[in-house]
């Protein structure tokens, strides 16, 4: 019971970070109906950026934290500047294949300024690395760090929707471009800040997972393992988002402790696969009504 | 689009015609005389990259029938052809079957794992179809990769040549006339499937699929016909490269792949036939040249380092497609038909 209790806990404490990510993908769904596969990209490059600052710049990591930050912040509203704005509009196929593009694009220029495989390792690590035991369970410090800071950022971001005048103008946009121009709320502002915060979550998510395992490219493919989490719970849902990403977390710890290592990339995959079946718009989206 | 002079349409059939005047036939048998006598006068590496091109080309047809005409997109391609790949060289490996038999029966393969796959577009569609098919690229991976006594897991996998009537169809040159031939077939059934009632439907559904459905076209029909015909010329495919290649790996069909795949279509045009030609054709070449140039960037300008080279072609290639999304979305088929029309009215405006 134990060791059950240890893999559903570690796995639900890095489900926590997909969470981070999936909500990434959902603001921007939410706000603009375009669909961010490079999220996983923006990860890791805020990872990197964060390692550089810290390590090569000897920059405090309070401070290369924040820069990370605002770089990402201000990456994210390059994106949407090009290619992203000229796209609106386009039918799903063109927007799908422009945020691909992206992230290719994005991971050949991580490769040339950081170099293709090798492992980078914030040493000494920005979380404290010694290990918990509570009641019995072996428990990361970073692990649990990571998952409060994730609850903790997600919580922010819903009292900032809830309660600021930026987040209402986000929601009226979510609702209705049009209604939202009559009431004379930019569109295109809000994109713009919309990407910022979902390349800022996307930064938080890398750095993270960066100071808990090491950075390297093929981290990217994290970006991936969100977008599960992010349609089990509904596209348009932040919670569910953060529901999607701890019932993944959970998944893969299991499915990595009791069925084999590889699986949980898999496991993660069908599950999403049976629940849409099920639930075509997963737990807490919207469903839709069309007409002709 | 303006018609060759002295057309005119008079019977549904001369509608519908693909070659229209006696010089269409010429410039026909012109290409298929040209395309046999290629292997003379082309060297190895020409050759090999006419014969990937081939290949590609069948595949991206596949995608083509299945995201550019019924509008389901698939980000899970190169799986399928990992699964006619896989199928057929099993085939001829265990069973001692002749690539003949093994060829059809891998693209059978491909299709039937298209239909499981392609079930959830009942429920889902658009984005969360397309995210069904990513995770079919895993899943079909992660299987292969886990069948290690049939399939040799991550090591390669070796595969016999075909023979024909006792006749080794190993070297180049040979294997060029068989992809070439069946690269040309290929086009043939798919531009005739796009113009006949199927096409049709498949094109209505892309549309607008309600209304489709209003029109009394079964959704659950065509679909799961496009997602079979798709993934089946996809496994055909598959299958013709791994005997050419005579040893596959799991590498070869990778997410990045089918990410291609889709690029082509996007660069050729979506939905024409002529597309998924231009497109392999174009991104095929420009694969070629990176690969030529990128080692040479990293020799004269050192201060780019070595990974620049790597880095290069990922980066050329996103731009190339990011561009043409942004600027000709219509593909380079559009692009042909505006030059096309310009010669035939030439000196004319309109």
């Amino acid at each position: 019971m134990v060791v059950f209790f240890q893999h559903a806990v570690s796995g639900l404490m890095v489900g926590a970070i997909y969470g981070l990510v999936a909500v990434g993908f959902v603001i921007i769904v939410k706000s603009s109906e375009v669909f961010n596969f490079a999220q996983g990209e923006l990860l890791i490059l805020g990872a990197f950026l964060c390692w550089s600052l810290i390590f090569q710049f000897s920059l405090p990591a309070w401070l290369a934290v924040l820069i990370t930050l605002a770089l990402a912040g201000l990456f994210g509203m390059a994106v949407e500047r090009f290619p992203l704005r000229p796209m609106i509009g386009q039918p799903l196929f063109a927007i799908i294949m422009v945020t691909l593009t992206v992230g290719l694009c994005l991971r050949g220029l991580l490769t040339a300024v950081w170099g293709g495989m090798s492992w980078r390792v914030f040493k000494p690590a920005l979380l404290p690395p010694e290990p918990l035991t509570i009641g019995g369970l072996n428990l990361s410090q970073q692990h649990i760090y990571g998952f409060f800071i994730a609850i903790l950022v997600v919580v922010g971001l819903s009292l900032f929707f809830k309660y600021t005048r930026a987040g209402l103008a986000m929601r009226i946009v979510a609702e209705d471009h049009q209604v939202a121009q009559a009431m004379g709320i930019s569109v295109r502002g809000v994109f713009r800040i919309t990407w910022a915060m979902s390349a800022i979550l996307a930064a938080v998510g890398g750095i993270l997972l960066g100071s808990i395992n090491g950075i390297n490219i093929p981290l990217a493919n994290i970006g991936l393992k969100a977008i599960p989490a992010a349609l089990i719970g509904g596209l348009q849902s932040i919670p569910g988002a953060v529901v999607g990403g701890l019932l993944i977390g959970l998944l893969e710890g299991l499915s990595s402790g009791y069925i084999g290592h590889g699986f949980q990339d898999v496991a993660a995959y069908i599950v999403m696969i049976v629940v849409l079946i099920f639930w075509p718009h997963g737990f807490f989206g919207l469903e839709r009504i069309e007409r002709v | 689009m303006p018609l060759p002079s002295g057309i005119y349409n008079v019977t549904y059939k001369k509608d519908m015609a693909v070659f229209r005047t006696w010089d269409h036939w010429a410039w026909l048998i012109g290409l298929l005389v040209f395309l046999a006598l290629v292997p003379a006068f082309a060297n190895r590496s020409q050759l090999n990259i006419l014969l990937t091109m081939a290949c590609t080309i069948i595949a991206v047809h596949g995608l083509n029938l299945l995201t550019g005409f019924c509008g389901q997109i698939s980000i899970g391609h190169s799986a399928f052809m990992a699964v006619g790949a896989y199928t057929s060289a099993a085939l001829c490996n265990e069973l001692g079957f002749s690539f003949w038999i093994s060829m059809p029966l891998g693209g059978l393969a491909a299709g039937i794992v298209g239909l499981l796959f392609g079930a959830p577009s009942l429920r889902v569609k658009g984005l969360y179809l397309a995210i069904t098919t990513l995770g079919a690229q895993f899943i079909i991976i992660y299987v292969i990769m886990h069948l290690p006594s049939i399939t040799g897991g991550v090591r390669s996998l070796d595969v016999p040549p075909p023979a024909i009537f006792g006749f080794q169809v190993d070297s180049d040159h040979r294997y060029y006339y068989l992809a070439m031939t069946a690269c040309v077939v290929v086009t043939y059934f798919v531009k005739n499937i796009a113009r006949t009632g199927v096409g049709r439907a498949w094109v209505a559904i892309r549309d607008n699929d309600l209304a489709a459905e209003g029109m009394g076209i079964s959704l659950f029909y065509y679909k799961m016909l496009a997602f079979f015909i798709g993934c089946f010329f996809a496994g055909i495919s598959g299958s013709i490269y791994a005997h050419y290649l005579q040893t596959i790996n799991i590498e070869y069909f990778s997410l990045m792949d089918s990410v291609w795949y889709l690029g082509m279509l996007i660069v050729g045009g979506l939905g024409h036939i002529l597309g998924a030609i231009f497109g392999v054709v174009f991104i095929v070449l420009l694969r070629e040249w990176v690969m030529k140039v990128a080692p040479l960037t990293s020799k004269t300008l050192p201060f780019l380092g070595v990974e620049f080279g790597a880095a290069m072609g990922l980066l050329v290639m996103g731009l190339v497609i990011m561009l043409f999304l942004v600027f000709e979305p219509r593909g380079l088929a559009h692009r042909w038909e505006i030059i096309k029309t310009k010669f035939r009215l030439y000196p004319f405006p309109y």
